[in-house]
């Protein structure tokens, strides 16, 4: 069981005169329970990665798989695009979120979406008979969030989805992953990873169509100068303990926490004294 | 500068104000933060500053004249720049140096004028030699930087900016900020709108809004020392913020530091 995207490379425009590669030989595996991080700067690759995992783009070398099937079939792989909350549509948050376990014809279609409402935290009994487009920034984007999980897909692909946020937006956001994780493999396309390695399984950093990095957060934490090397720029809480060893500070294994990250800094500091 | 004198705002149809009694002055060329998590009335406030809104009570003074005023409604936007923060809802031109000019153009501003404004506006965002580029080919934060010159084509005193780089990468972000770190070295006043406080701290000034009123207005160090108001207020310090305060815990002060290598420069002197 795992969404397993082998060798993808794709050419915008291939075989004409503006032909412009997006993708050059990209591997990756994503199994449920898993989040895993794809990032890079506008223009890496992301968003044509997104597209080819989803099967709205077949790419012109590689394979992705989807439990050992071509993607396409409805709602095993779920995608939520950036601000999808432009795309509401119904009169209701109940009837917006049950339009696709409907289409998919499940015959507890309603079941289905109480479910997904209720693992974004906005309960269908409260939130169920809002309008759409009278919730806030966070609630809107869990209910786009819950659009996606109602149709239990096996892989949820989310691009961008905390942007735009405030604080308590976020923190929804994220603890609405959490819960989909339980049941999914996640995978989150950002160009600001901070607030998402503390809780990633892995990070494939993308530069210009190519992996740059691809590896645990670990691995990304005790090594990052490729990842930097490749034009990415590390949270400046990892950067400031990456800067201090350059300058001899002994940091054994770099913290992500700001407050551990002090601790490795005073502590390398009282050494170096 | 702006004056804005007891101004209630209430959306047509809602049932509560979006802005209730705000009071503030924004002086000529300097930098203000607006702050405050979704809904404290951020981009309302933003809207009534240059006349896109008016208010429902008070009102709204640019360079003496109140934004209600019909007849000034064309010089108090030309005064008043507004950049939102999707770039793509905000060019008109087929290409970069069109786009530019579509403000004044409309002003009727005679066309050598308009050459050389169009031309300095384009110079102070950076995007010289891209003049007959067609917008769509450019990046975000080329898009976003666009914008912003169509906003300084109109000369404006004063520039409000909405979240204008919550939809860009690192790089473009960095750009944004650093055009409007020269636009304010150059004279116009800043008006930025963000909920990221690390932005926030270029500002000499914060304006915190909550639920529609003002429920801070300082610096930006005294309010990320104040972590019960930043709490109430729905928002976070930056992490280098927090790392920094963690340092003066534990004894080690690194002082205002903004970014990681602030920091390290303050703890091992190059």
């Amino acid at each position: 069981m795992a969404l397993v995207a082998d060798a993808l490379s794709y050419t915008y425009g291939s075989g004409t005169a503006f032909a412009a590669s997006a993708l050059t030989d990209v591997s990756l595996a994503l199994e449920p329970g898993e989040l895993v991080l794809v990032v890079g700067a506008t223009g890496s690759g992301k968003s044509t990665l997104l597209r080819l995992l989803s099967g709205l783009l077949e790419p012109d070398a590689g394979t992705v798989l989807v439990d050992g099937e071509k993607p396409g079939r409805p709602g095993r792989v779920g995608i939520v695009f950036q601000n999808p909350e432009t795309q509401f549509f119904a009169e209701t948050v109940f009837d917006d979120v049950l339009f696709g376990p409907r289409n998919l014809r499940f015959p507890d279609a309603e079941d289905a979406a109480r479910e997904a409402l209720a693992s974004v935290g906005l309960p269908a009994e409260s939130f169920g008979d809002r309008s759409p487009f009278t919730l806030s920034g966070g609630e809107a984007r869990r209910v786009a969030v819950a659009d996606v999980l109602a149709m239990r897909p096996a892989y949820l692909l989310l691009d961008e989805p905390t942007a735009g946020l405030d604080r308590e937006g976020r923190d929804a956001v994220l603890a609405a992953i959490a819960v989909a994780r339980e049941r999914a493999g996640v995978l989150v396309v950002t160009h600001d990873p901070e607030q998402f390695l503390p809780v990633a399984t892995r990070v494939l950093a993308l530069a210009s169509g190519s992996a740059a990095f691809d590896g645990s957060v670990g691995e990304l934490l005790e090594d990052p100068v490729p990842y930097e090397r490749a034009g990415l720029s590390l949270p400046d809480v990892v950067k400031a303990q990456v800067l201090a060893r350059a300058r001899g500070a002994a940091i054994s294994s770099i913290a992500l926490d700001p407050v551990r990250a002090a601790a490795n800094l005073a502590e390398a500091r009282g050494a170096l004294r | 500068m702006i004056a804005v004198e007891d101004v209630t705002y209430t959306y047509p149809g809602a049932g509560s104000p979006a802005l209730l009694g705000i009071s503030a002055v924004i002086e000529p060329g300097s930098w203000t933060a607006l702050v405050g998590a979704n809904g404290s009335g951020k981009s309302t406030l933003a809207r009534l500053l240059n006349g896109l809104l008016i208010s429902s009570e008070g009102r709204v003074v640019v360079d003496g004249m109140d934004t209600t005023d019909e007849d000034r409604a064309w010089d108090v936007r030309s005064r008043v720049g507004l950049v939102l923060q999707n770039p793509d809802n905000q060019i008109v031109g087929t290409v970069v140096e069109e786009d530019v000019a579509f403000g004044p153009e409309n002003l009727g501003v005679p066309r050598d004028e308009l050459r050389r404004r169009v031309d300095e506006a384009i110079a102070a965002v950076r995007l010289t030699g891209l003049e007959r580029r067609e917008p769509h080919l450019l990046s975000e934060g080329q898009k976003q930087r666009l914008a912003i010159a169509g906003a300084l084509a109109m000369r404006p005193a004063y520039l409000v900016l909405d979240e204008p780089t919550a939809m860009l990468d690192a790089d473009g972000r960095s750009d944004v900020l650093d055009v409007l770190r020269e636009l304010q070295a150059a004279g116009t006043a800043i008006i930025h709108i963000t909920h990221d406080l690390a932005e926030a701290l270029l500002a000499q000034r914060v304006i915190a809004l909550q639920r529609g009123t003002i429920a801070y207005d300082g610096s930006a160090t005294a309010l990320l020392a104040d972590d019960a108001l930043m709490n109430a207020l729905g928002l976070e310090a930056p992490p280098i913020a927090r790392l920094a305060s963690a340092l003066r815990g534990a004894g080690l002060d690194v002082g205002a530091a903004r970014t990681a290598e602030d920091v390290v420069e303050a703890l091992w002197p190059s």
